[in-house]
């Protein structure tokens, strides 16, 4: 092992060396190339004003009226994965994901049922969701629109510059 | 203003737990920067902050702990001039086709693995502030590096340090080392083009200035002040009050650039010449005060930011088993096979790719750098901490049963043999 070990720059060693690297190399080069375009979901954390639409009777489920009448939500984001606490009622958190322009939620507590799927689009730069609540457990529950607002200012600090 | 009594309970209450937690794993045979980095996790949201939320924010409120982690930016400044200093070109020179092959080998297949799963990841784990060559080639430089100091820690607690094992591993961190910490500095520059006015050519034009400076200037500079005999004594005072504030402007002209100051003080710390014992007494002044004091305030403020409560589905746990494997796969698989191919025989090849996989707090450093800039998330970087962690852990176990104590003991009667042989022969 020791005559093998021993430093000696030669054609055999420097060509093991060139081909051994370059092909992780090629094919970190190929698949970069293939995974460019990838898009990421969009930047929704921070905070969310809500909007309800006026004129819907006042349901009869606490908890899809807390959530509504919480007037704004903050929403953490981790890539795709998404938590949403209603102002003042952490205990209404849901988790969700973002995929593409869809939005769901559910709660994680298995007694309720409360879960919003939404719809992102954006007017004048700024995110908005047109979303609905429901209840699952509740048969008497009904299905409640309402919209929310980003609050750009109220995002997320710039990741990139906090260093 | 801080607050200087909240900062001294912060600080002494760190320091009591994380040592102690060091001492406990090092009575199972782990290195201490396991516990150090575990109790550091424990302080956190993940521990402290679950069973006891009250307390947690009385010692820990959100306001105070920007004090803290300026401390350990000093600490990590510290701790990064160190392993510099511990670079030793000689280390290299003996197995230099075998180093290089095996870590740029690695290296490159850590760097492919990580762009293919990014592909899949990438979508799921980032938003669109990043883009995928910045979160793939992030992902790679985290994965890809290997922790020198824990690892001469091993090697010497395990007795493999005269072992072509030991020499081995230990020349091929160093090789990684500097790899690393270009790569780092490289990917940092692109990432800090693509968000900014500043053109990448100019980042990388300034980085090779400095490079440049740094080795063909200073460090001349320093070899000549040291030839001058009366550097001792009173003179060694103001030798290393020099060798400060050099550390200082290193570390600020990187960050400056945009690269970050570990890599100043990383380059400072190699460039600092290796005469009449000055990196060791350097070493011997900076150890008690960066590895008892302030380290264990980084673990801290790297434990404060790690909550596996954001891995809140089956599927993030997925995730981060995938980047373990790809960690694990990438450094083991590559190294092994690097060496097998240059004539090691296996058992040491397999040892050799087992110890290059200790990420320990290399893979911290450059994780959290990733979060400060915004390239990777919490989450993310909670997977990472997990990942540099368990492959720490493992190693030690790993390599024993690869490389079993009777394995080292046979290995060490031949060698004596074989020198008492020679010497009869003599």
């Amino acid at each position: 092992m020791q005559d093998t070990l021993t430093w000696k720059l030669d054609w055999g060693i420097a060509i093991r060396y060139a081909v051994m690297v370059a092909i992780p190399l090629l094919g970190m080069a190929v698949t970069v190339h293939v995974g460019k375009d990838l898009i990421a979901p969009p930047v929704l954390e921070g905070r969310w004003t809500i909007e309800r639409e006026p004129g819907r009777p006042p349901s009869v489920c606490e908890e899809q009226l807390a959530w509504l009448e919480s007037g704004a939500f903050v929403l953490t984001q981790q890539g795709q994965f998404l938590t949403a606490v209603p102002e003042g009622r952490p205990d209404l958190a849901l988790k969700g994901k973002v995929t593409g322009s869809e939005l769901r939620f559910s709660s994680p507590l298995p007694s309720s049922g409360l879960s919003i799927r939404g719809s992102l689009s954006e007017i004048d730069g700024v995110a908005r969701l047109d979303a609905k609540i429901e209840h699952a457990g509740e048969a008497s529950c009904t299905e409640l629109s309402f919209r929310a607002r980003h609050n750009p200012d109220l995002e997320g600090s710039d990741r990139r510059g906090s260093s | 203003m801080p607050d200087l009594q909240l900062l001294l309970i912060q600080v002494a209450f760190i320091v009591i737990v994380t040592k102690t937690a060091g001492l406990l794993v090092r009575a199972i045979g782990q290195p201490p920067v396991v516990g150090e980095l575990t109790a550091g996790i424990l302080l956190g949201p993940s521990v402290f902050g679950t069973l006891a939320p009250q307390l947690s924010s009385t010692l820990f409120p959100p306001d105070s702990l920007a004090f803290l982690q300026t401390l350990s930016q000093v600490g990590l400044l510290l701790f990064m001039f160190m392993v510099g200093l511990e670079f030793q070109p000689r280390r290299i020179r003996r197995y230099g086709h075998v180093l290089f092959l095996a870590s740029h080998f690695s290296l490159a297949l850590v760097f492919f693995l990580c762009s293919a799963v990014s592909l899949f990841l990438y979508p799921k784990l980032s938003d669109n502030r990043v883009t995928y060559v910045e979160f793939s080639l992030f992902l790679g430089v985290a994965l890809g590096v290997s922790a020198f100091p824990v690892l001469a820690r091993i090697v010497r607690e395990r007795g493999l340090g005269k072992s072509e094992l030991g020499a081995l591993s230990i020349g091929c961190a160093a090789v990684d080392d500097v790899s690393a910490w270009f790569l780092l500095a490289s990917i940092l520059s692109l990432v800090r083009s693509m968000h900014s006015s500043v053109p990448i050519w100019w980042t990388l034009a300034g980085l090779a200035l400095f490079v440049i400076v740094v080795l063909l200037i200073i460090r001349p500079l320093l070899a000549f002040i040291l030839t001058e005999k009366r550097w001792k004594g009173t003179y060694s005072e103001l030798f290393i009050s020099l060798v400060f504030v050099l550390l200082l402007c290193c570390a600020g002209i990187t960050e400056w650039l945009g690269i970050h100051l570990v890599f100043g003080a990383f380059l400072f710390g190699v460039a600092v010449p290796r005469k009449h014992g000055i990196s060791e007494d350097l070493e011997a002044k900076l150890r008690p005060v960066t590895e008892v004091l302030l380290l264990p305030i980084l673990y801290a403020v790297i434990g404060l930011r790690t909550s596996f409560g954001l891995l809140q589905s089956s599927e993030m746990w997925l995730h981060c088993a995938l980047l373990f494997a790809v960690a694990v796969v990438g450094k083991t698989a590559g190294v092994t096979i690097a060496a097998r191919l240059s004539g090691v025989p296996w058992r040491e090849s397999a040892g050799f790719g087992i110890l290059m996989n200790t990420r320990g707090l290399m893979e911290l450093v450059i994780a959290k750098i990733g979060l400060d800039l915004g390239i990777i998330n919490a989450a993310v970087f909670s997977m990472l901490v997990l990942v540099a962690l368990v492959t720490t852990g493992l190693a030690s176990p790993l390599l024993m049963l690869v490389y079993p104590r009777r394995q080292l003991a046979d290995e060490a009667a031949e060698e004596r043999e074989q020198v008492s042989t020679i010497a009869a022969n003599v």
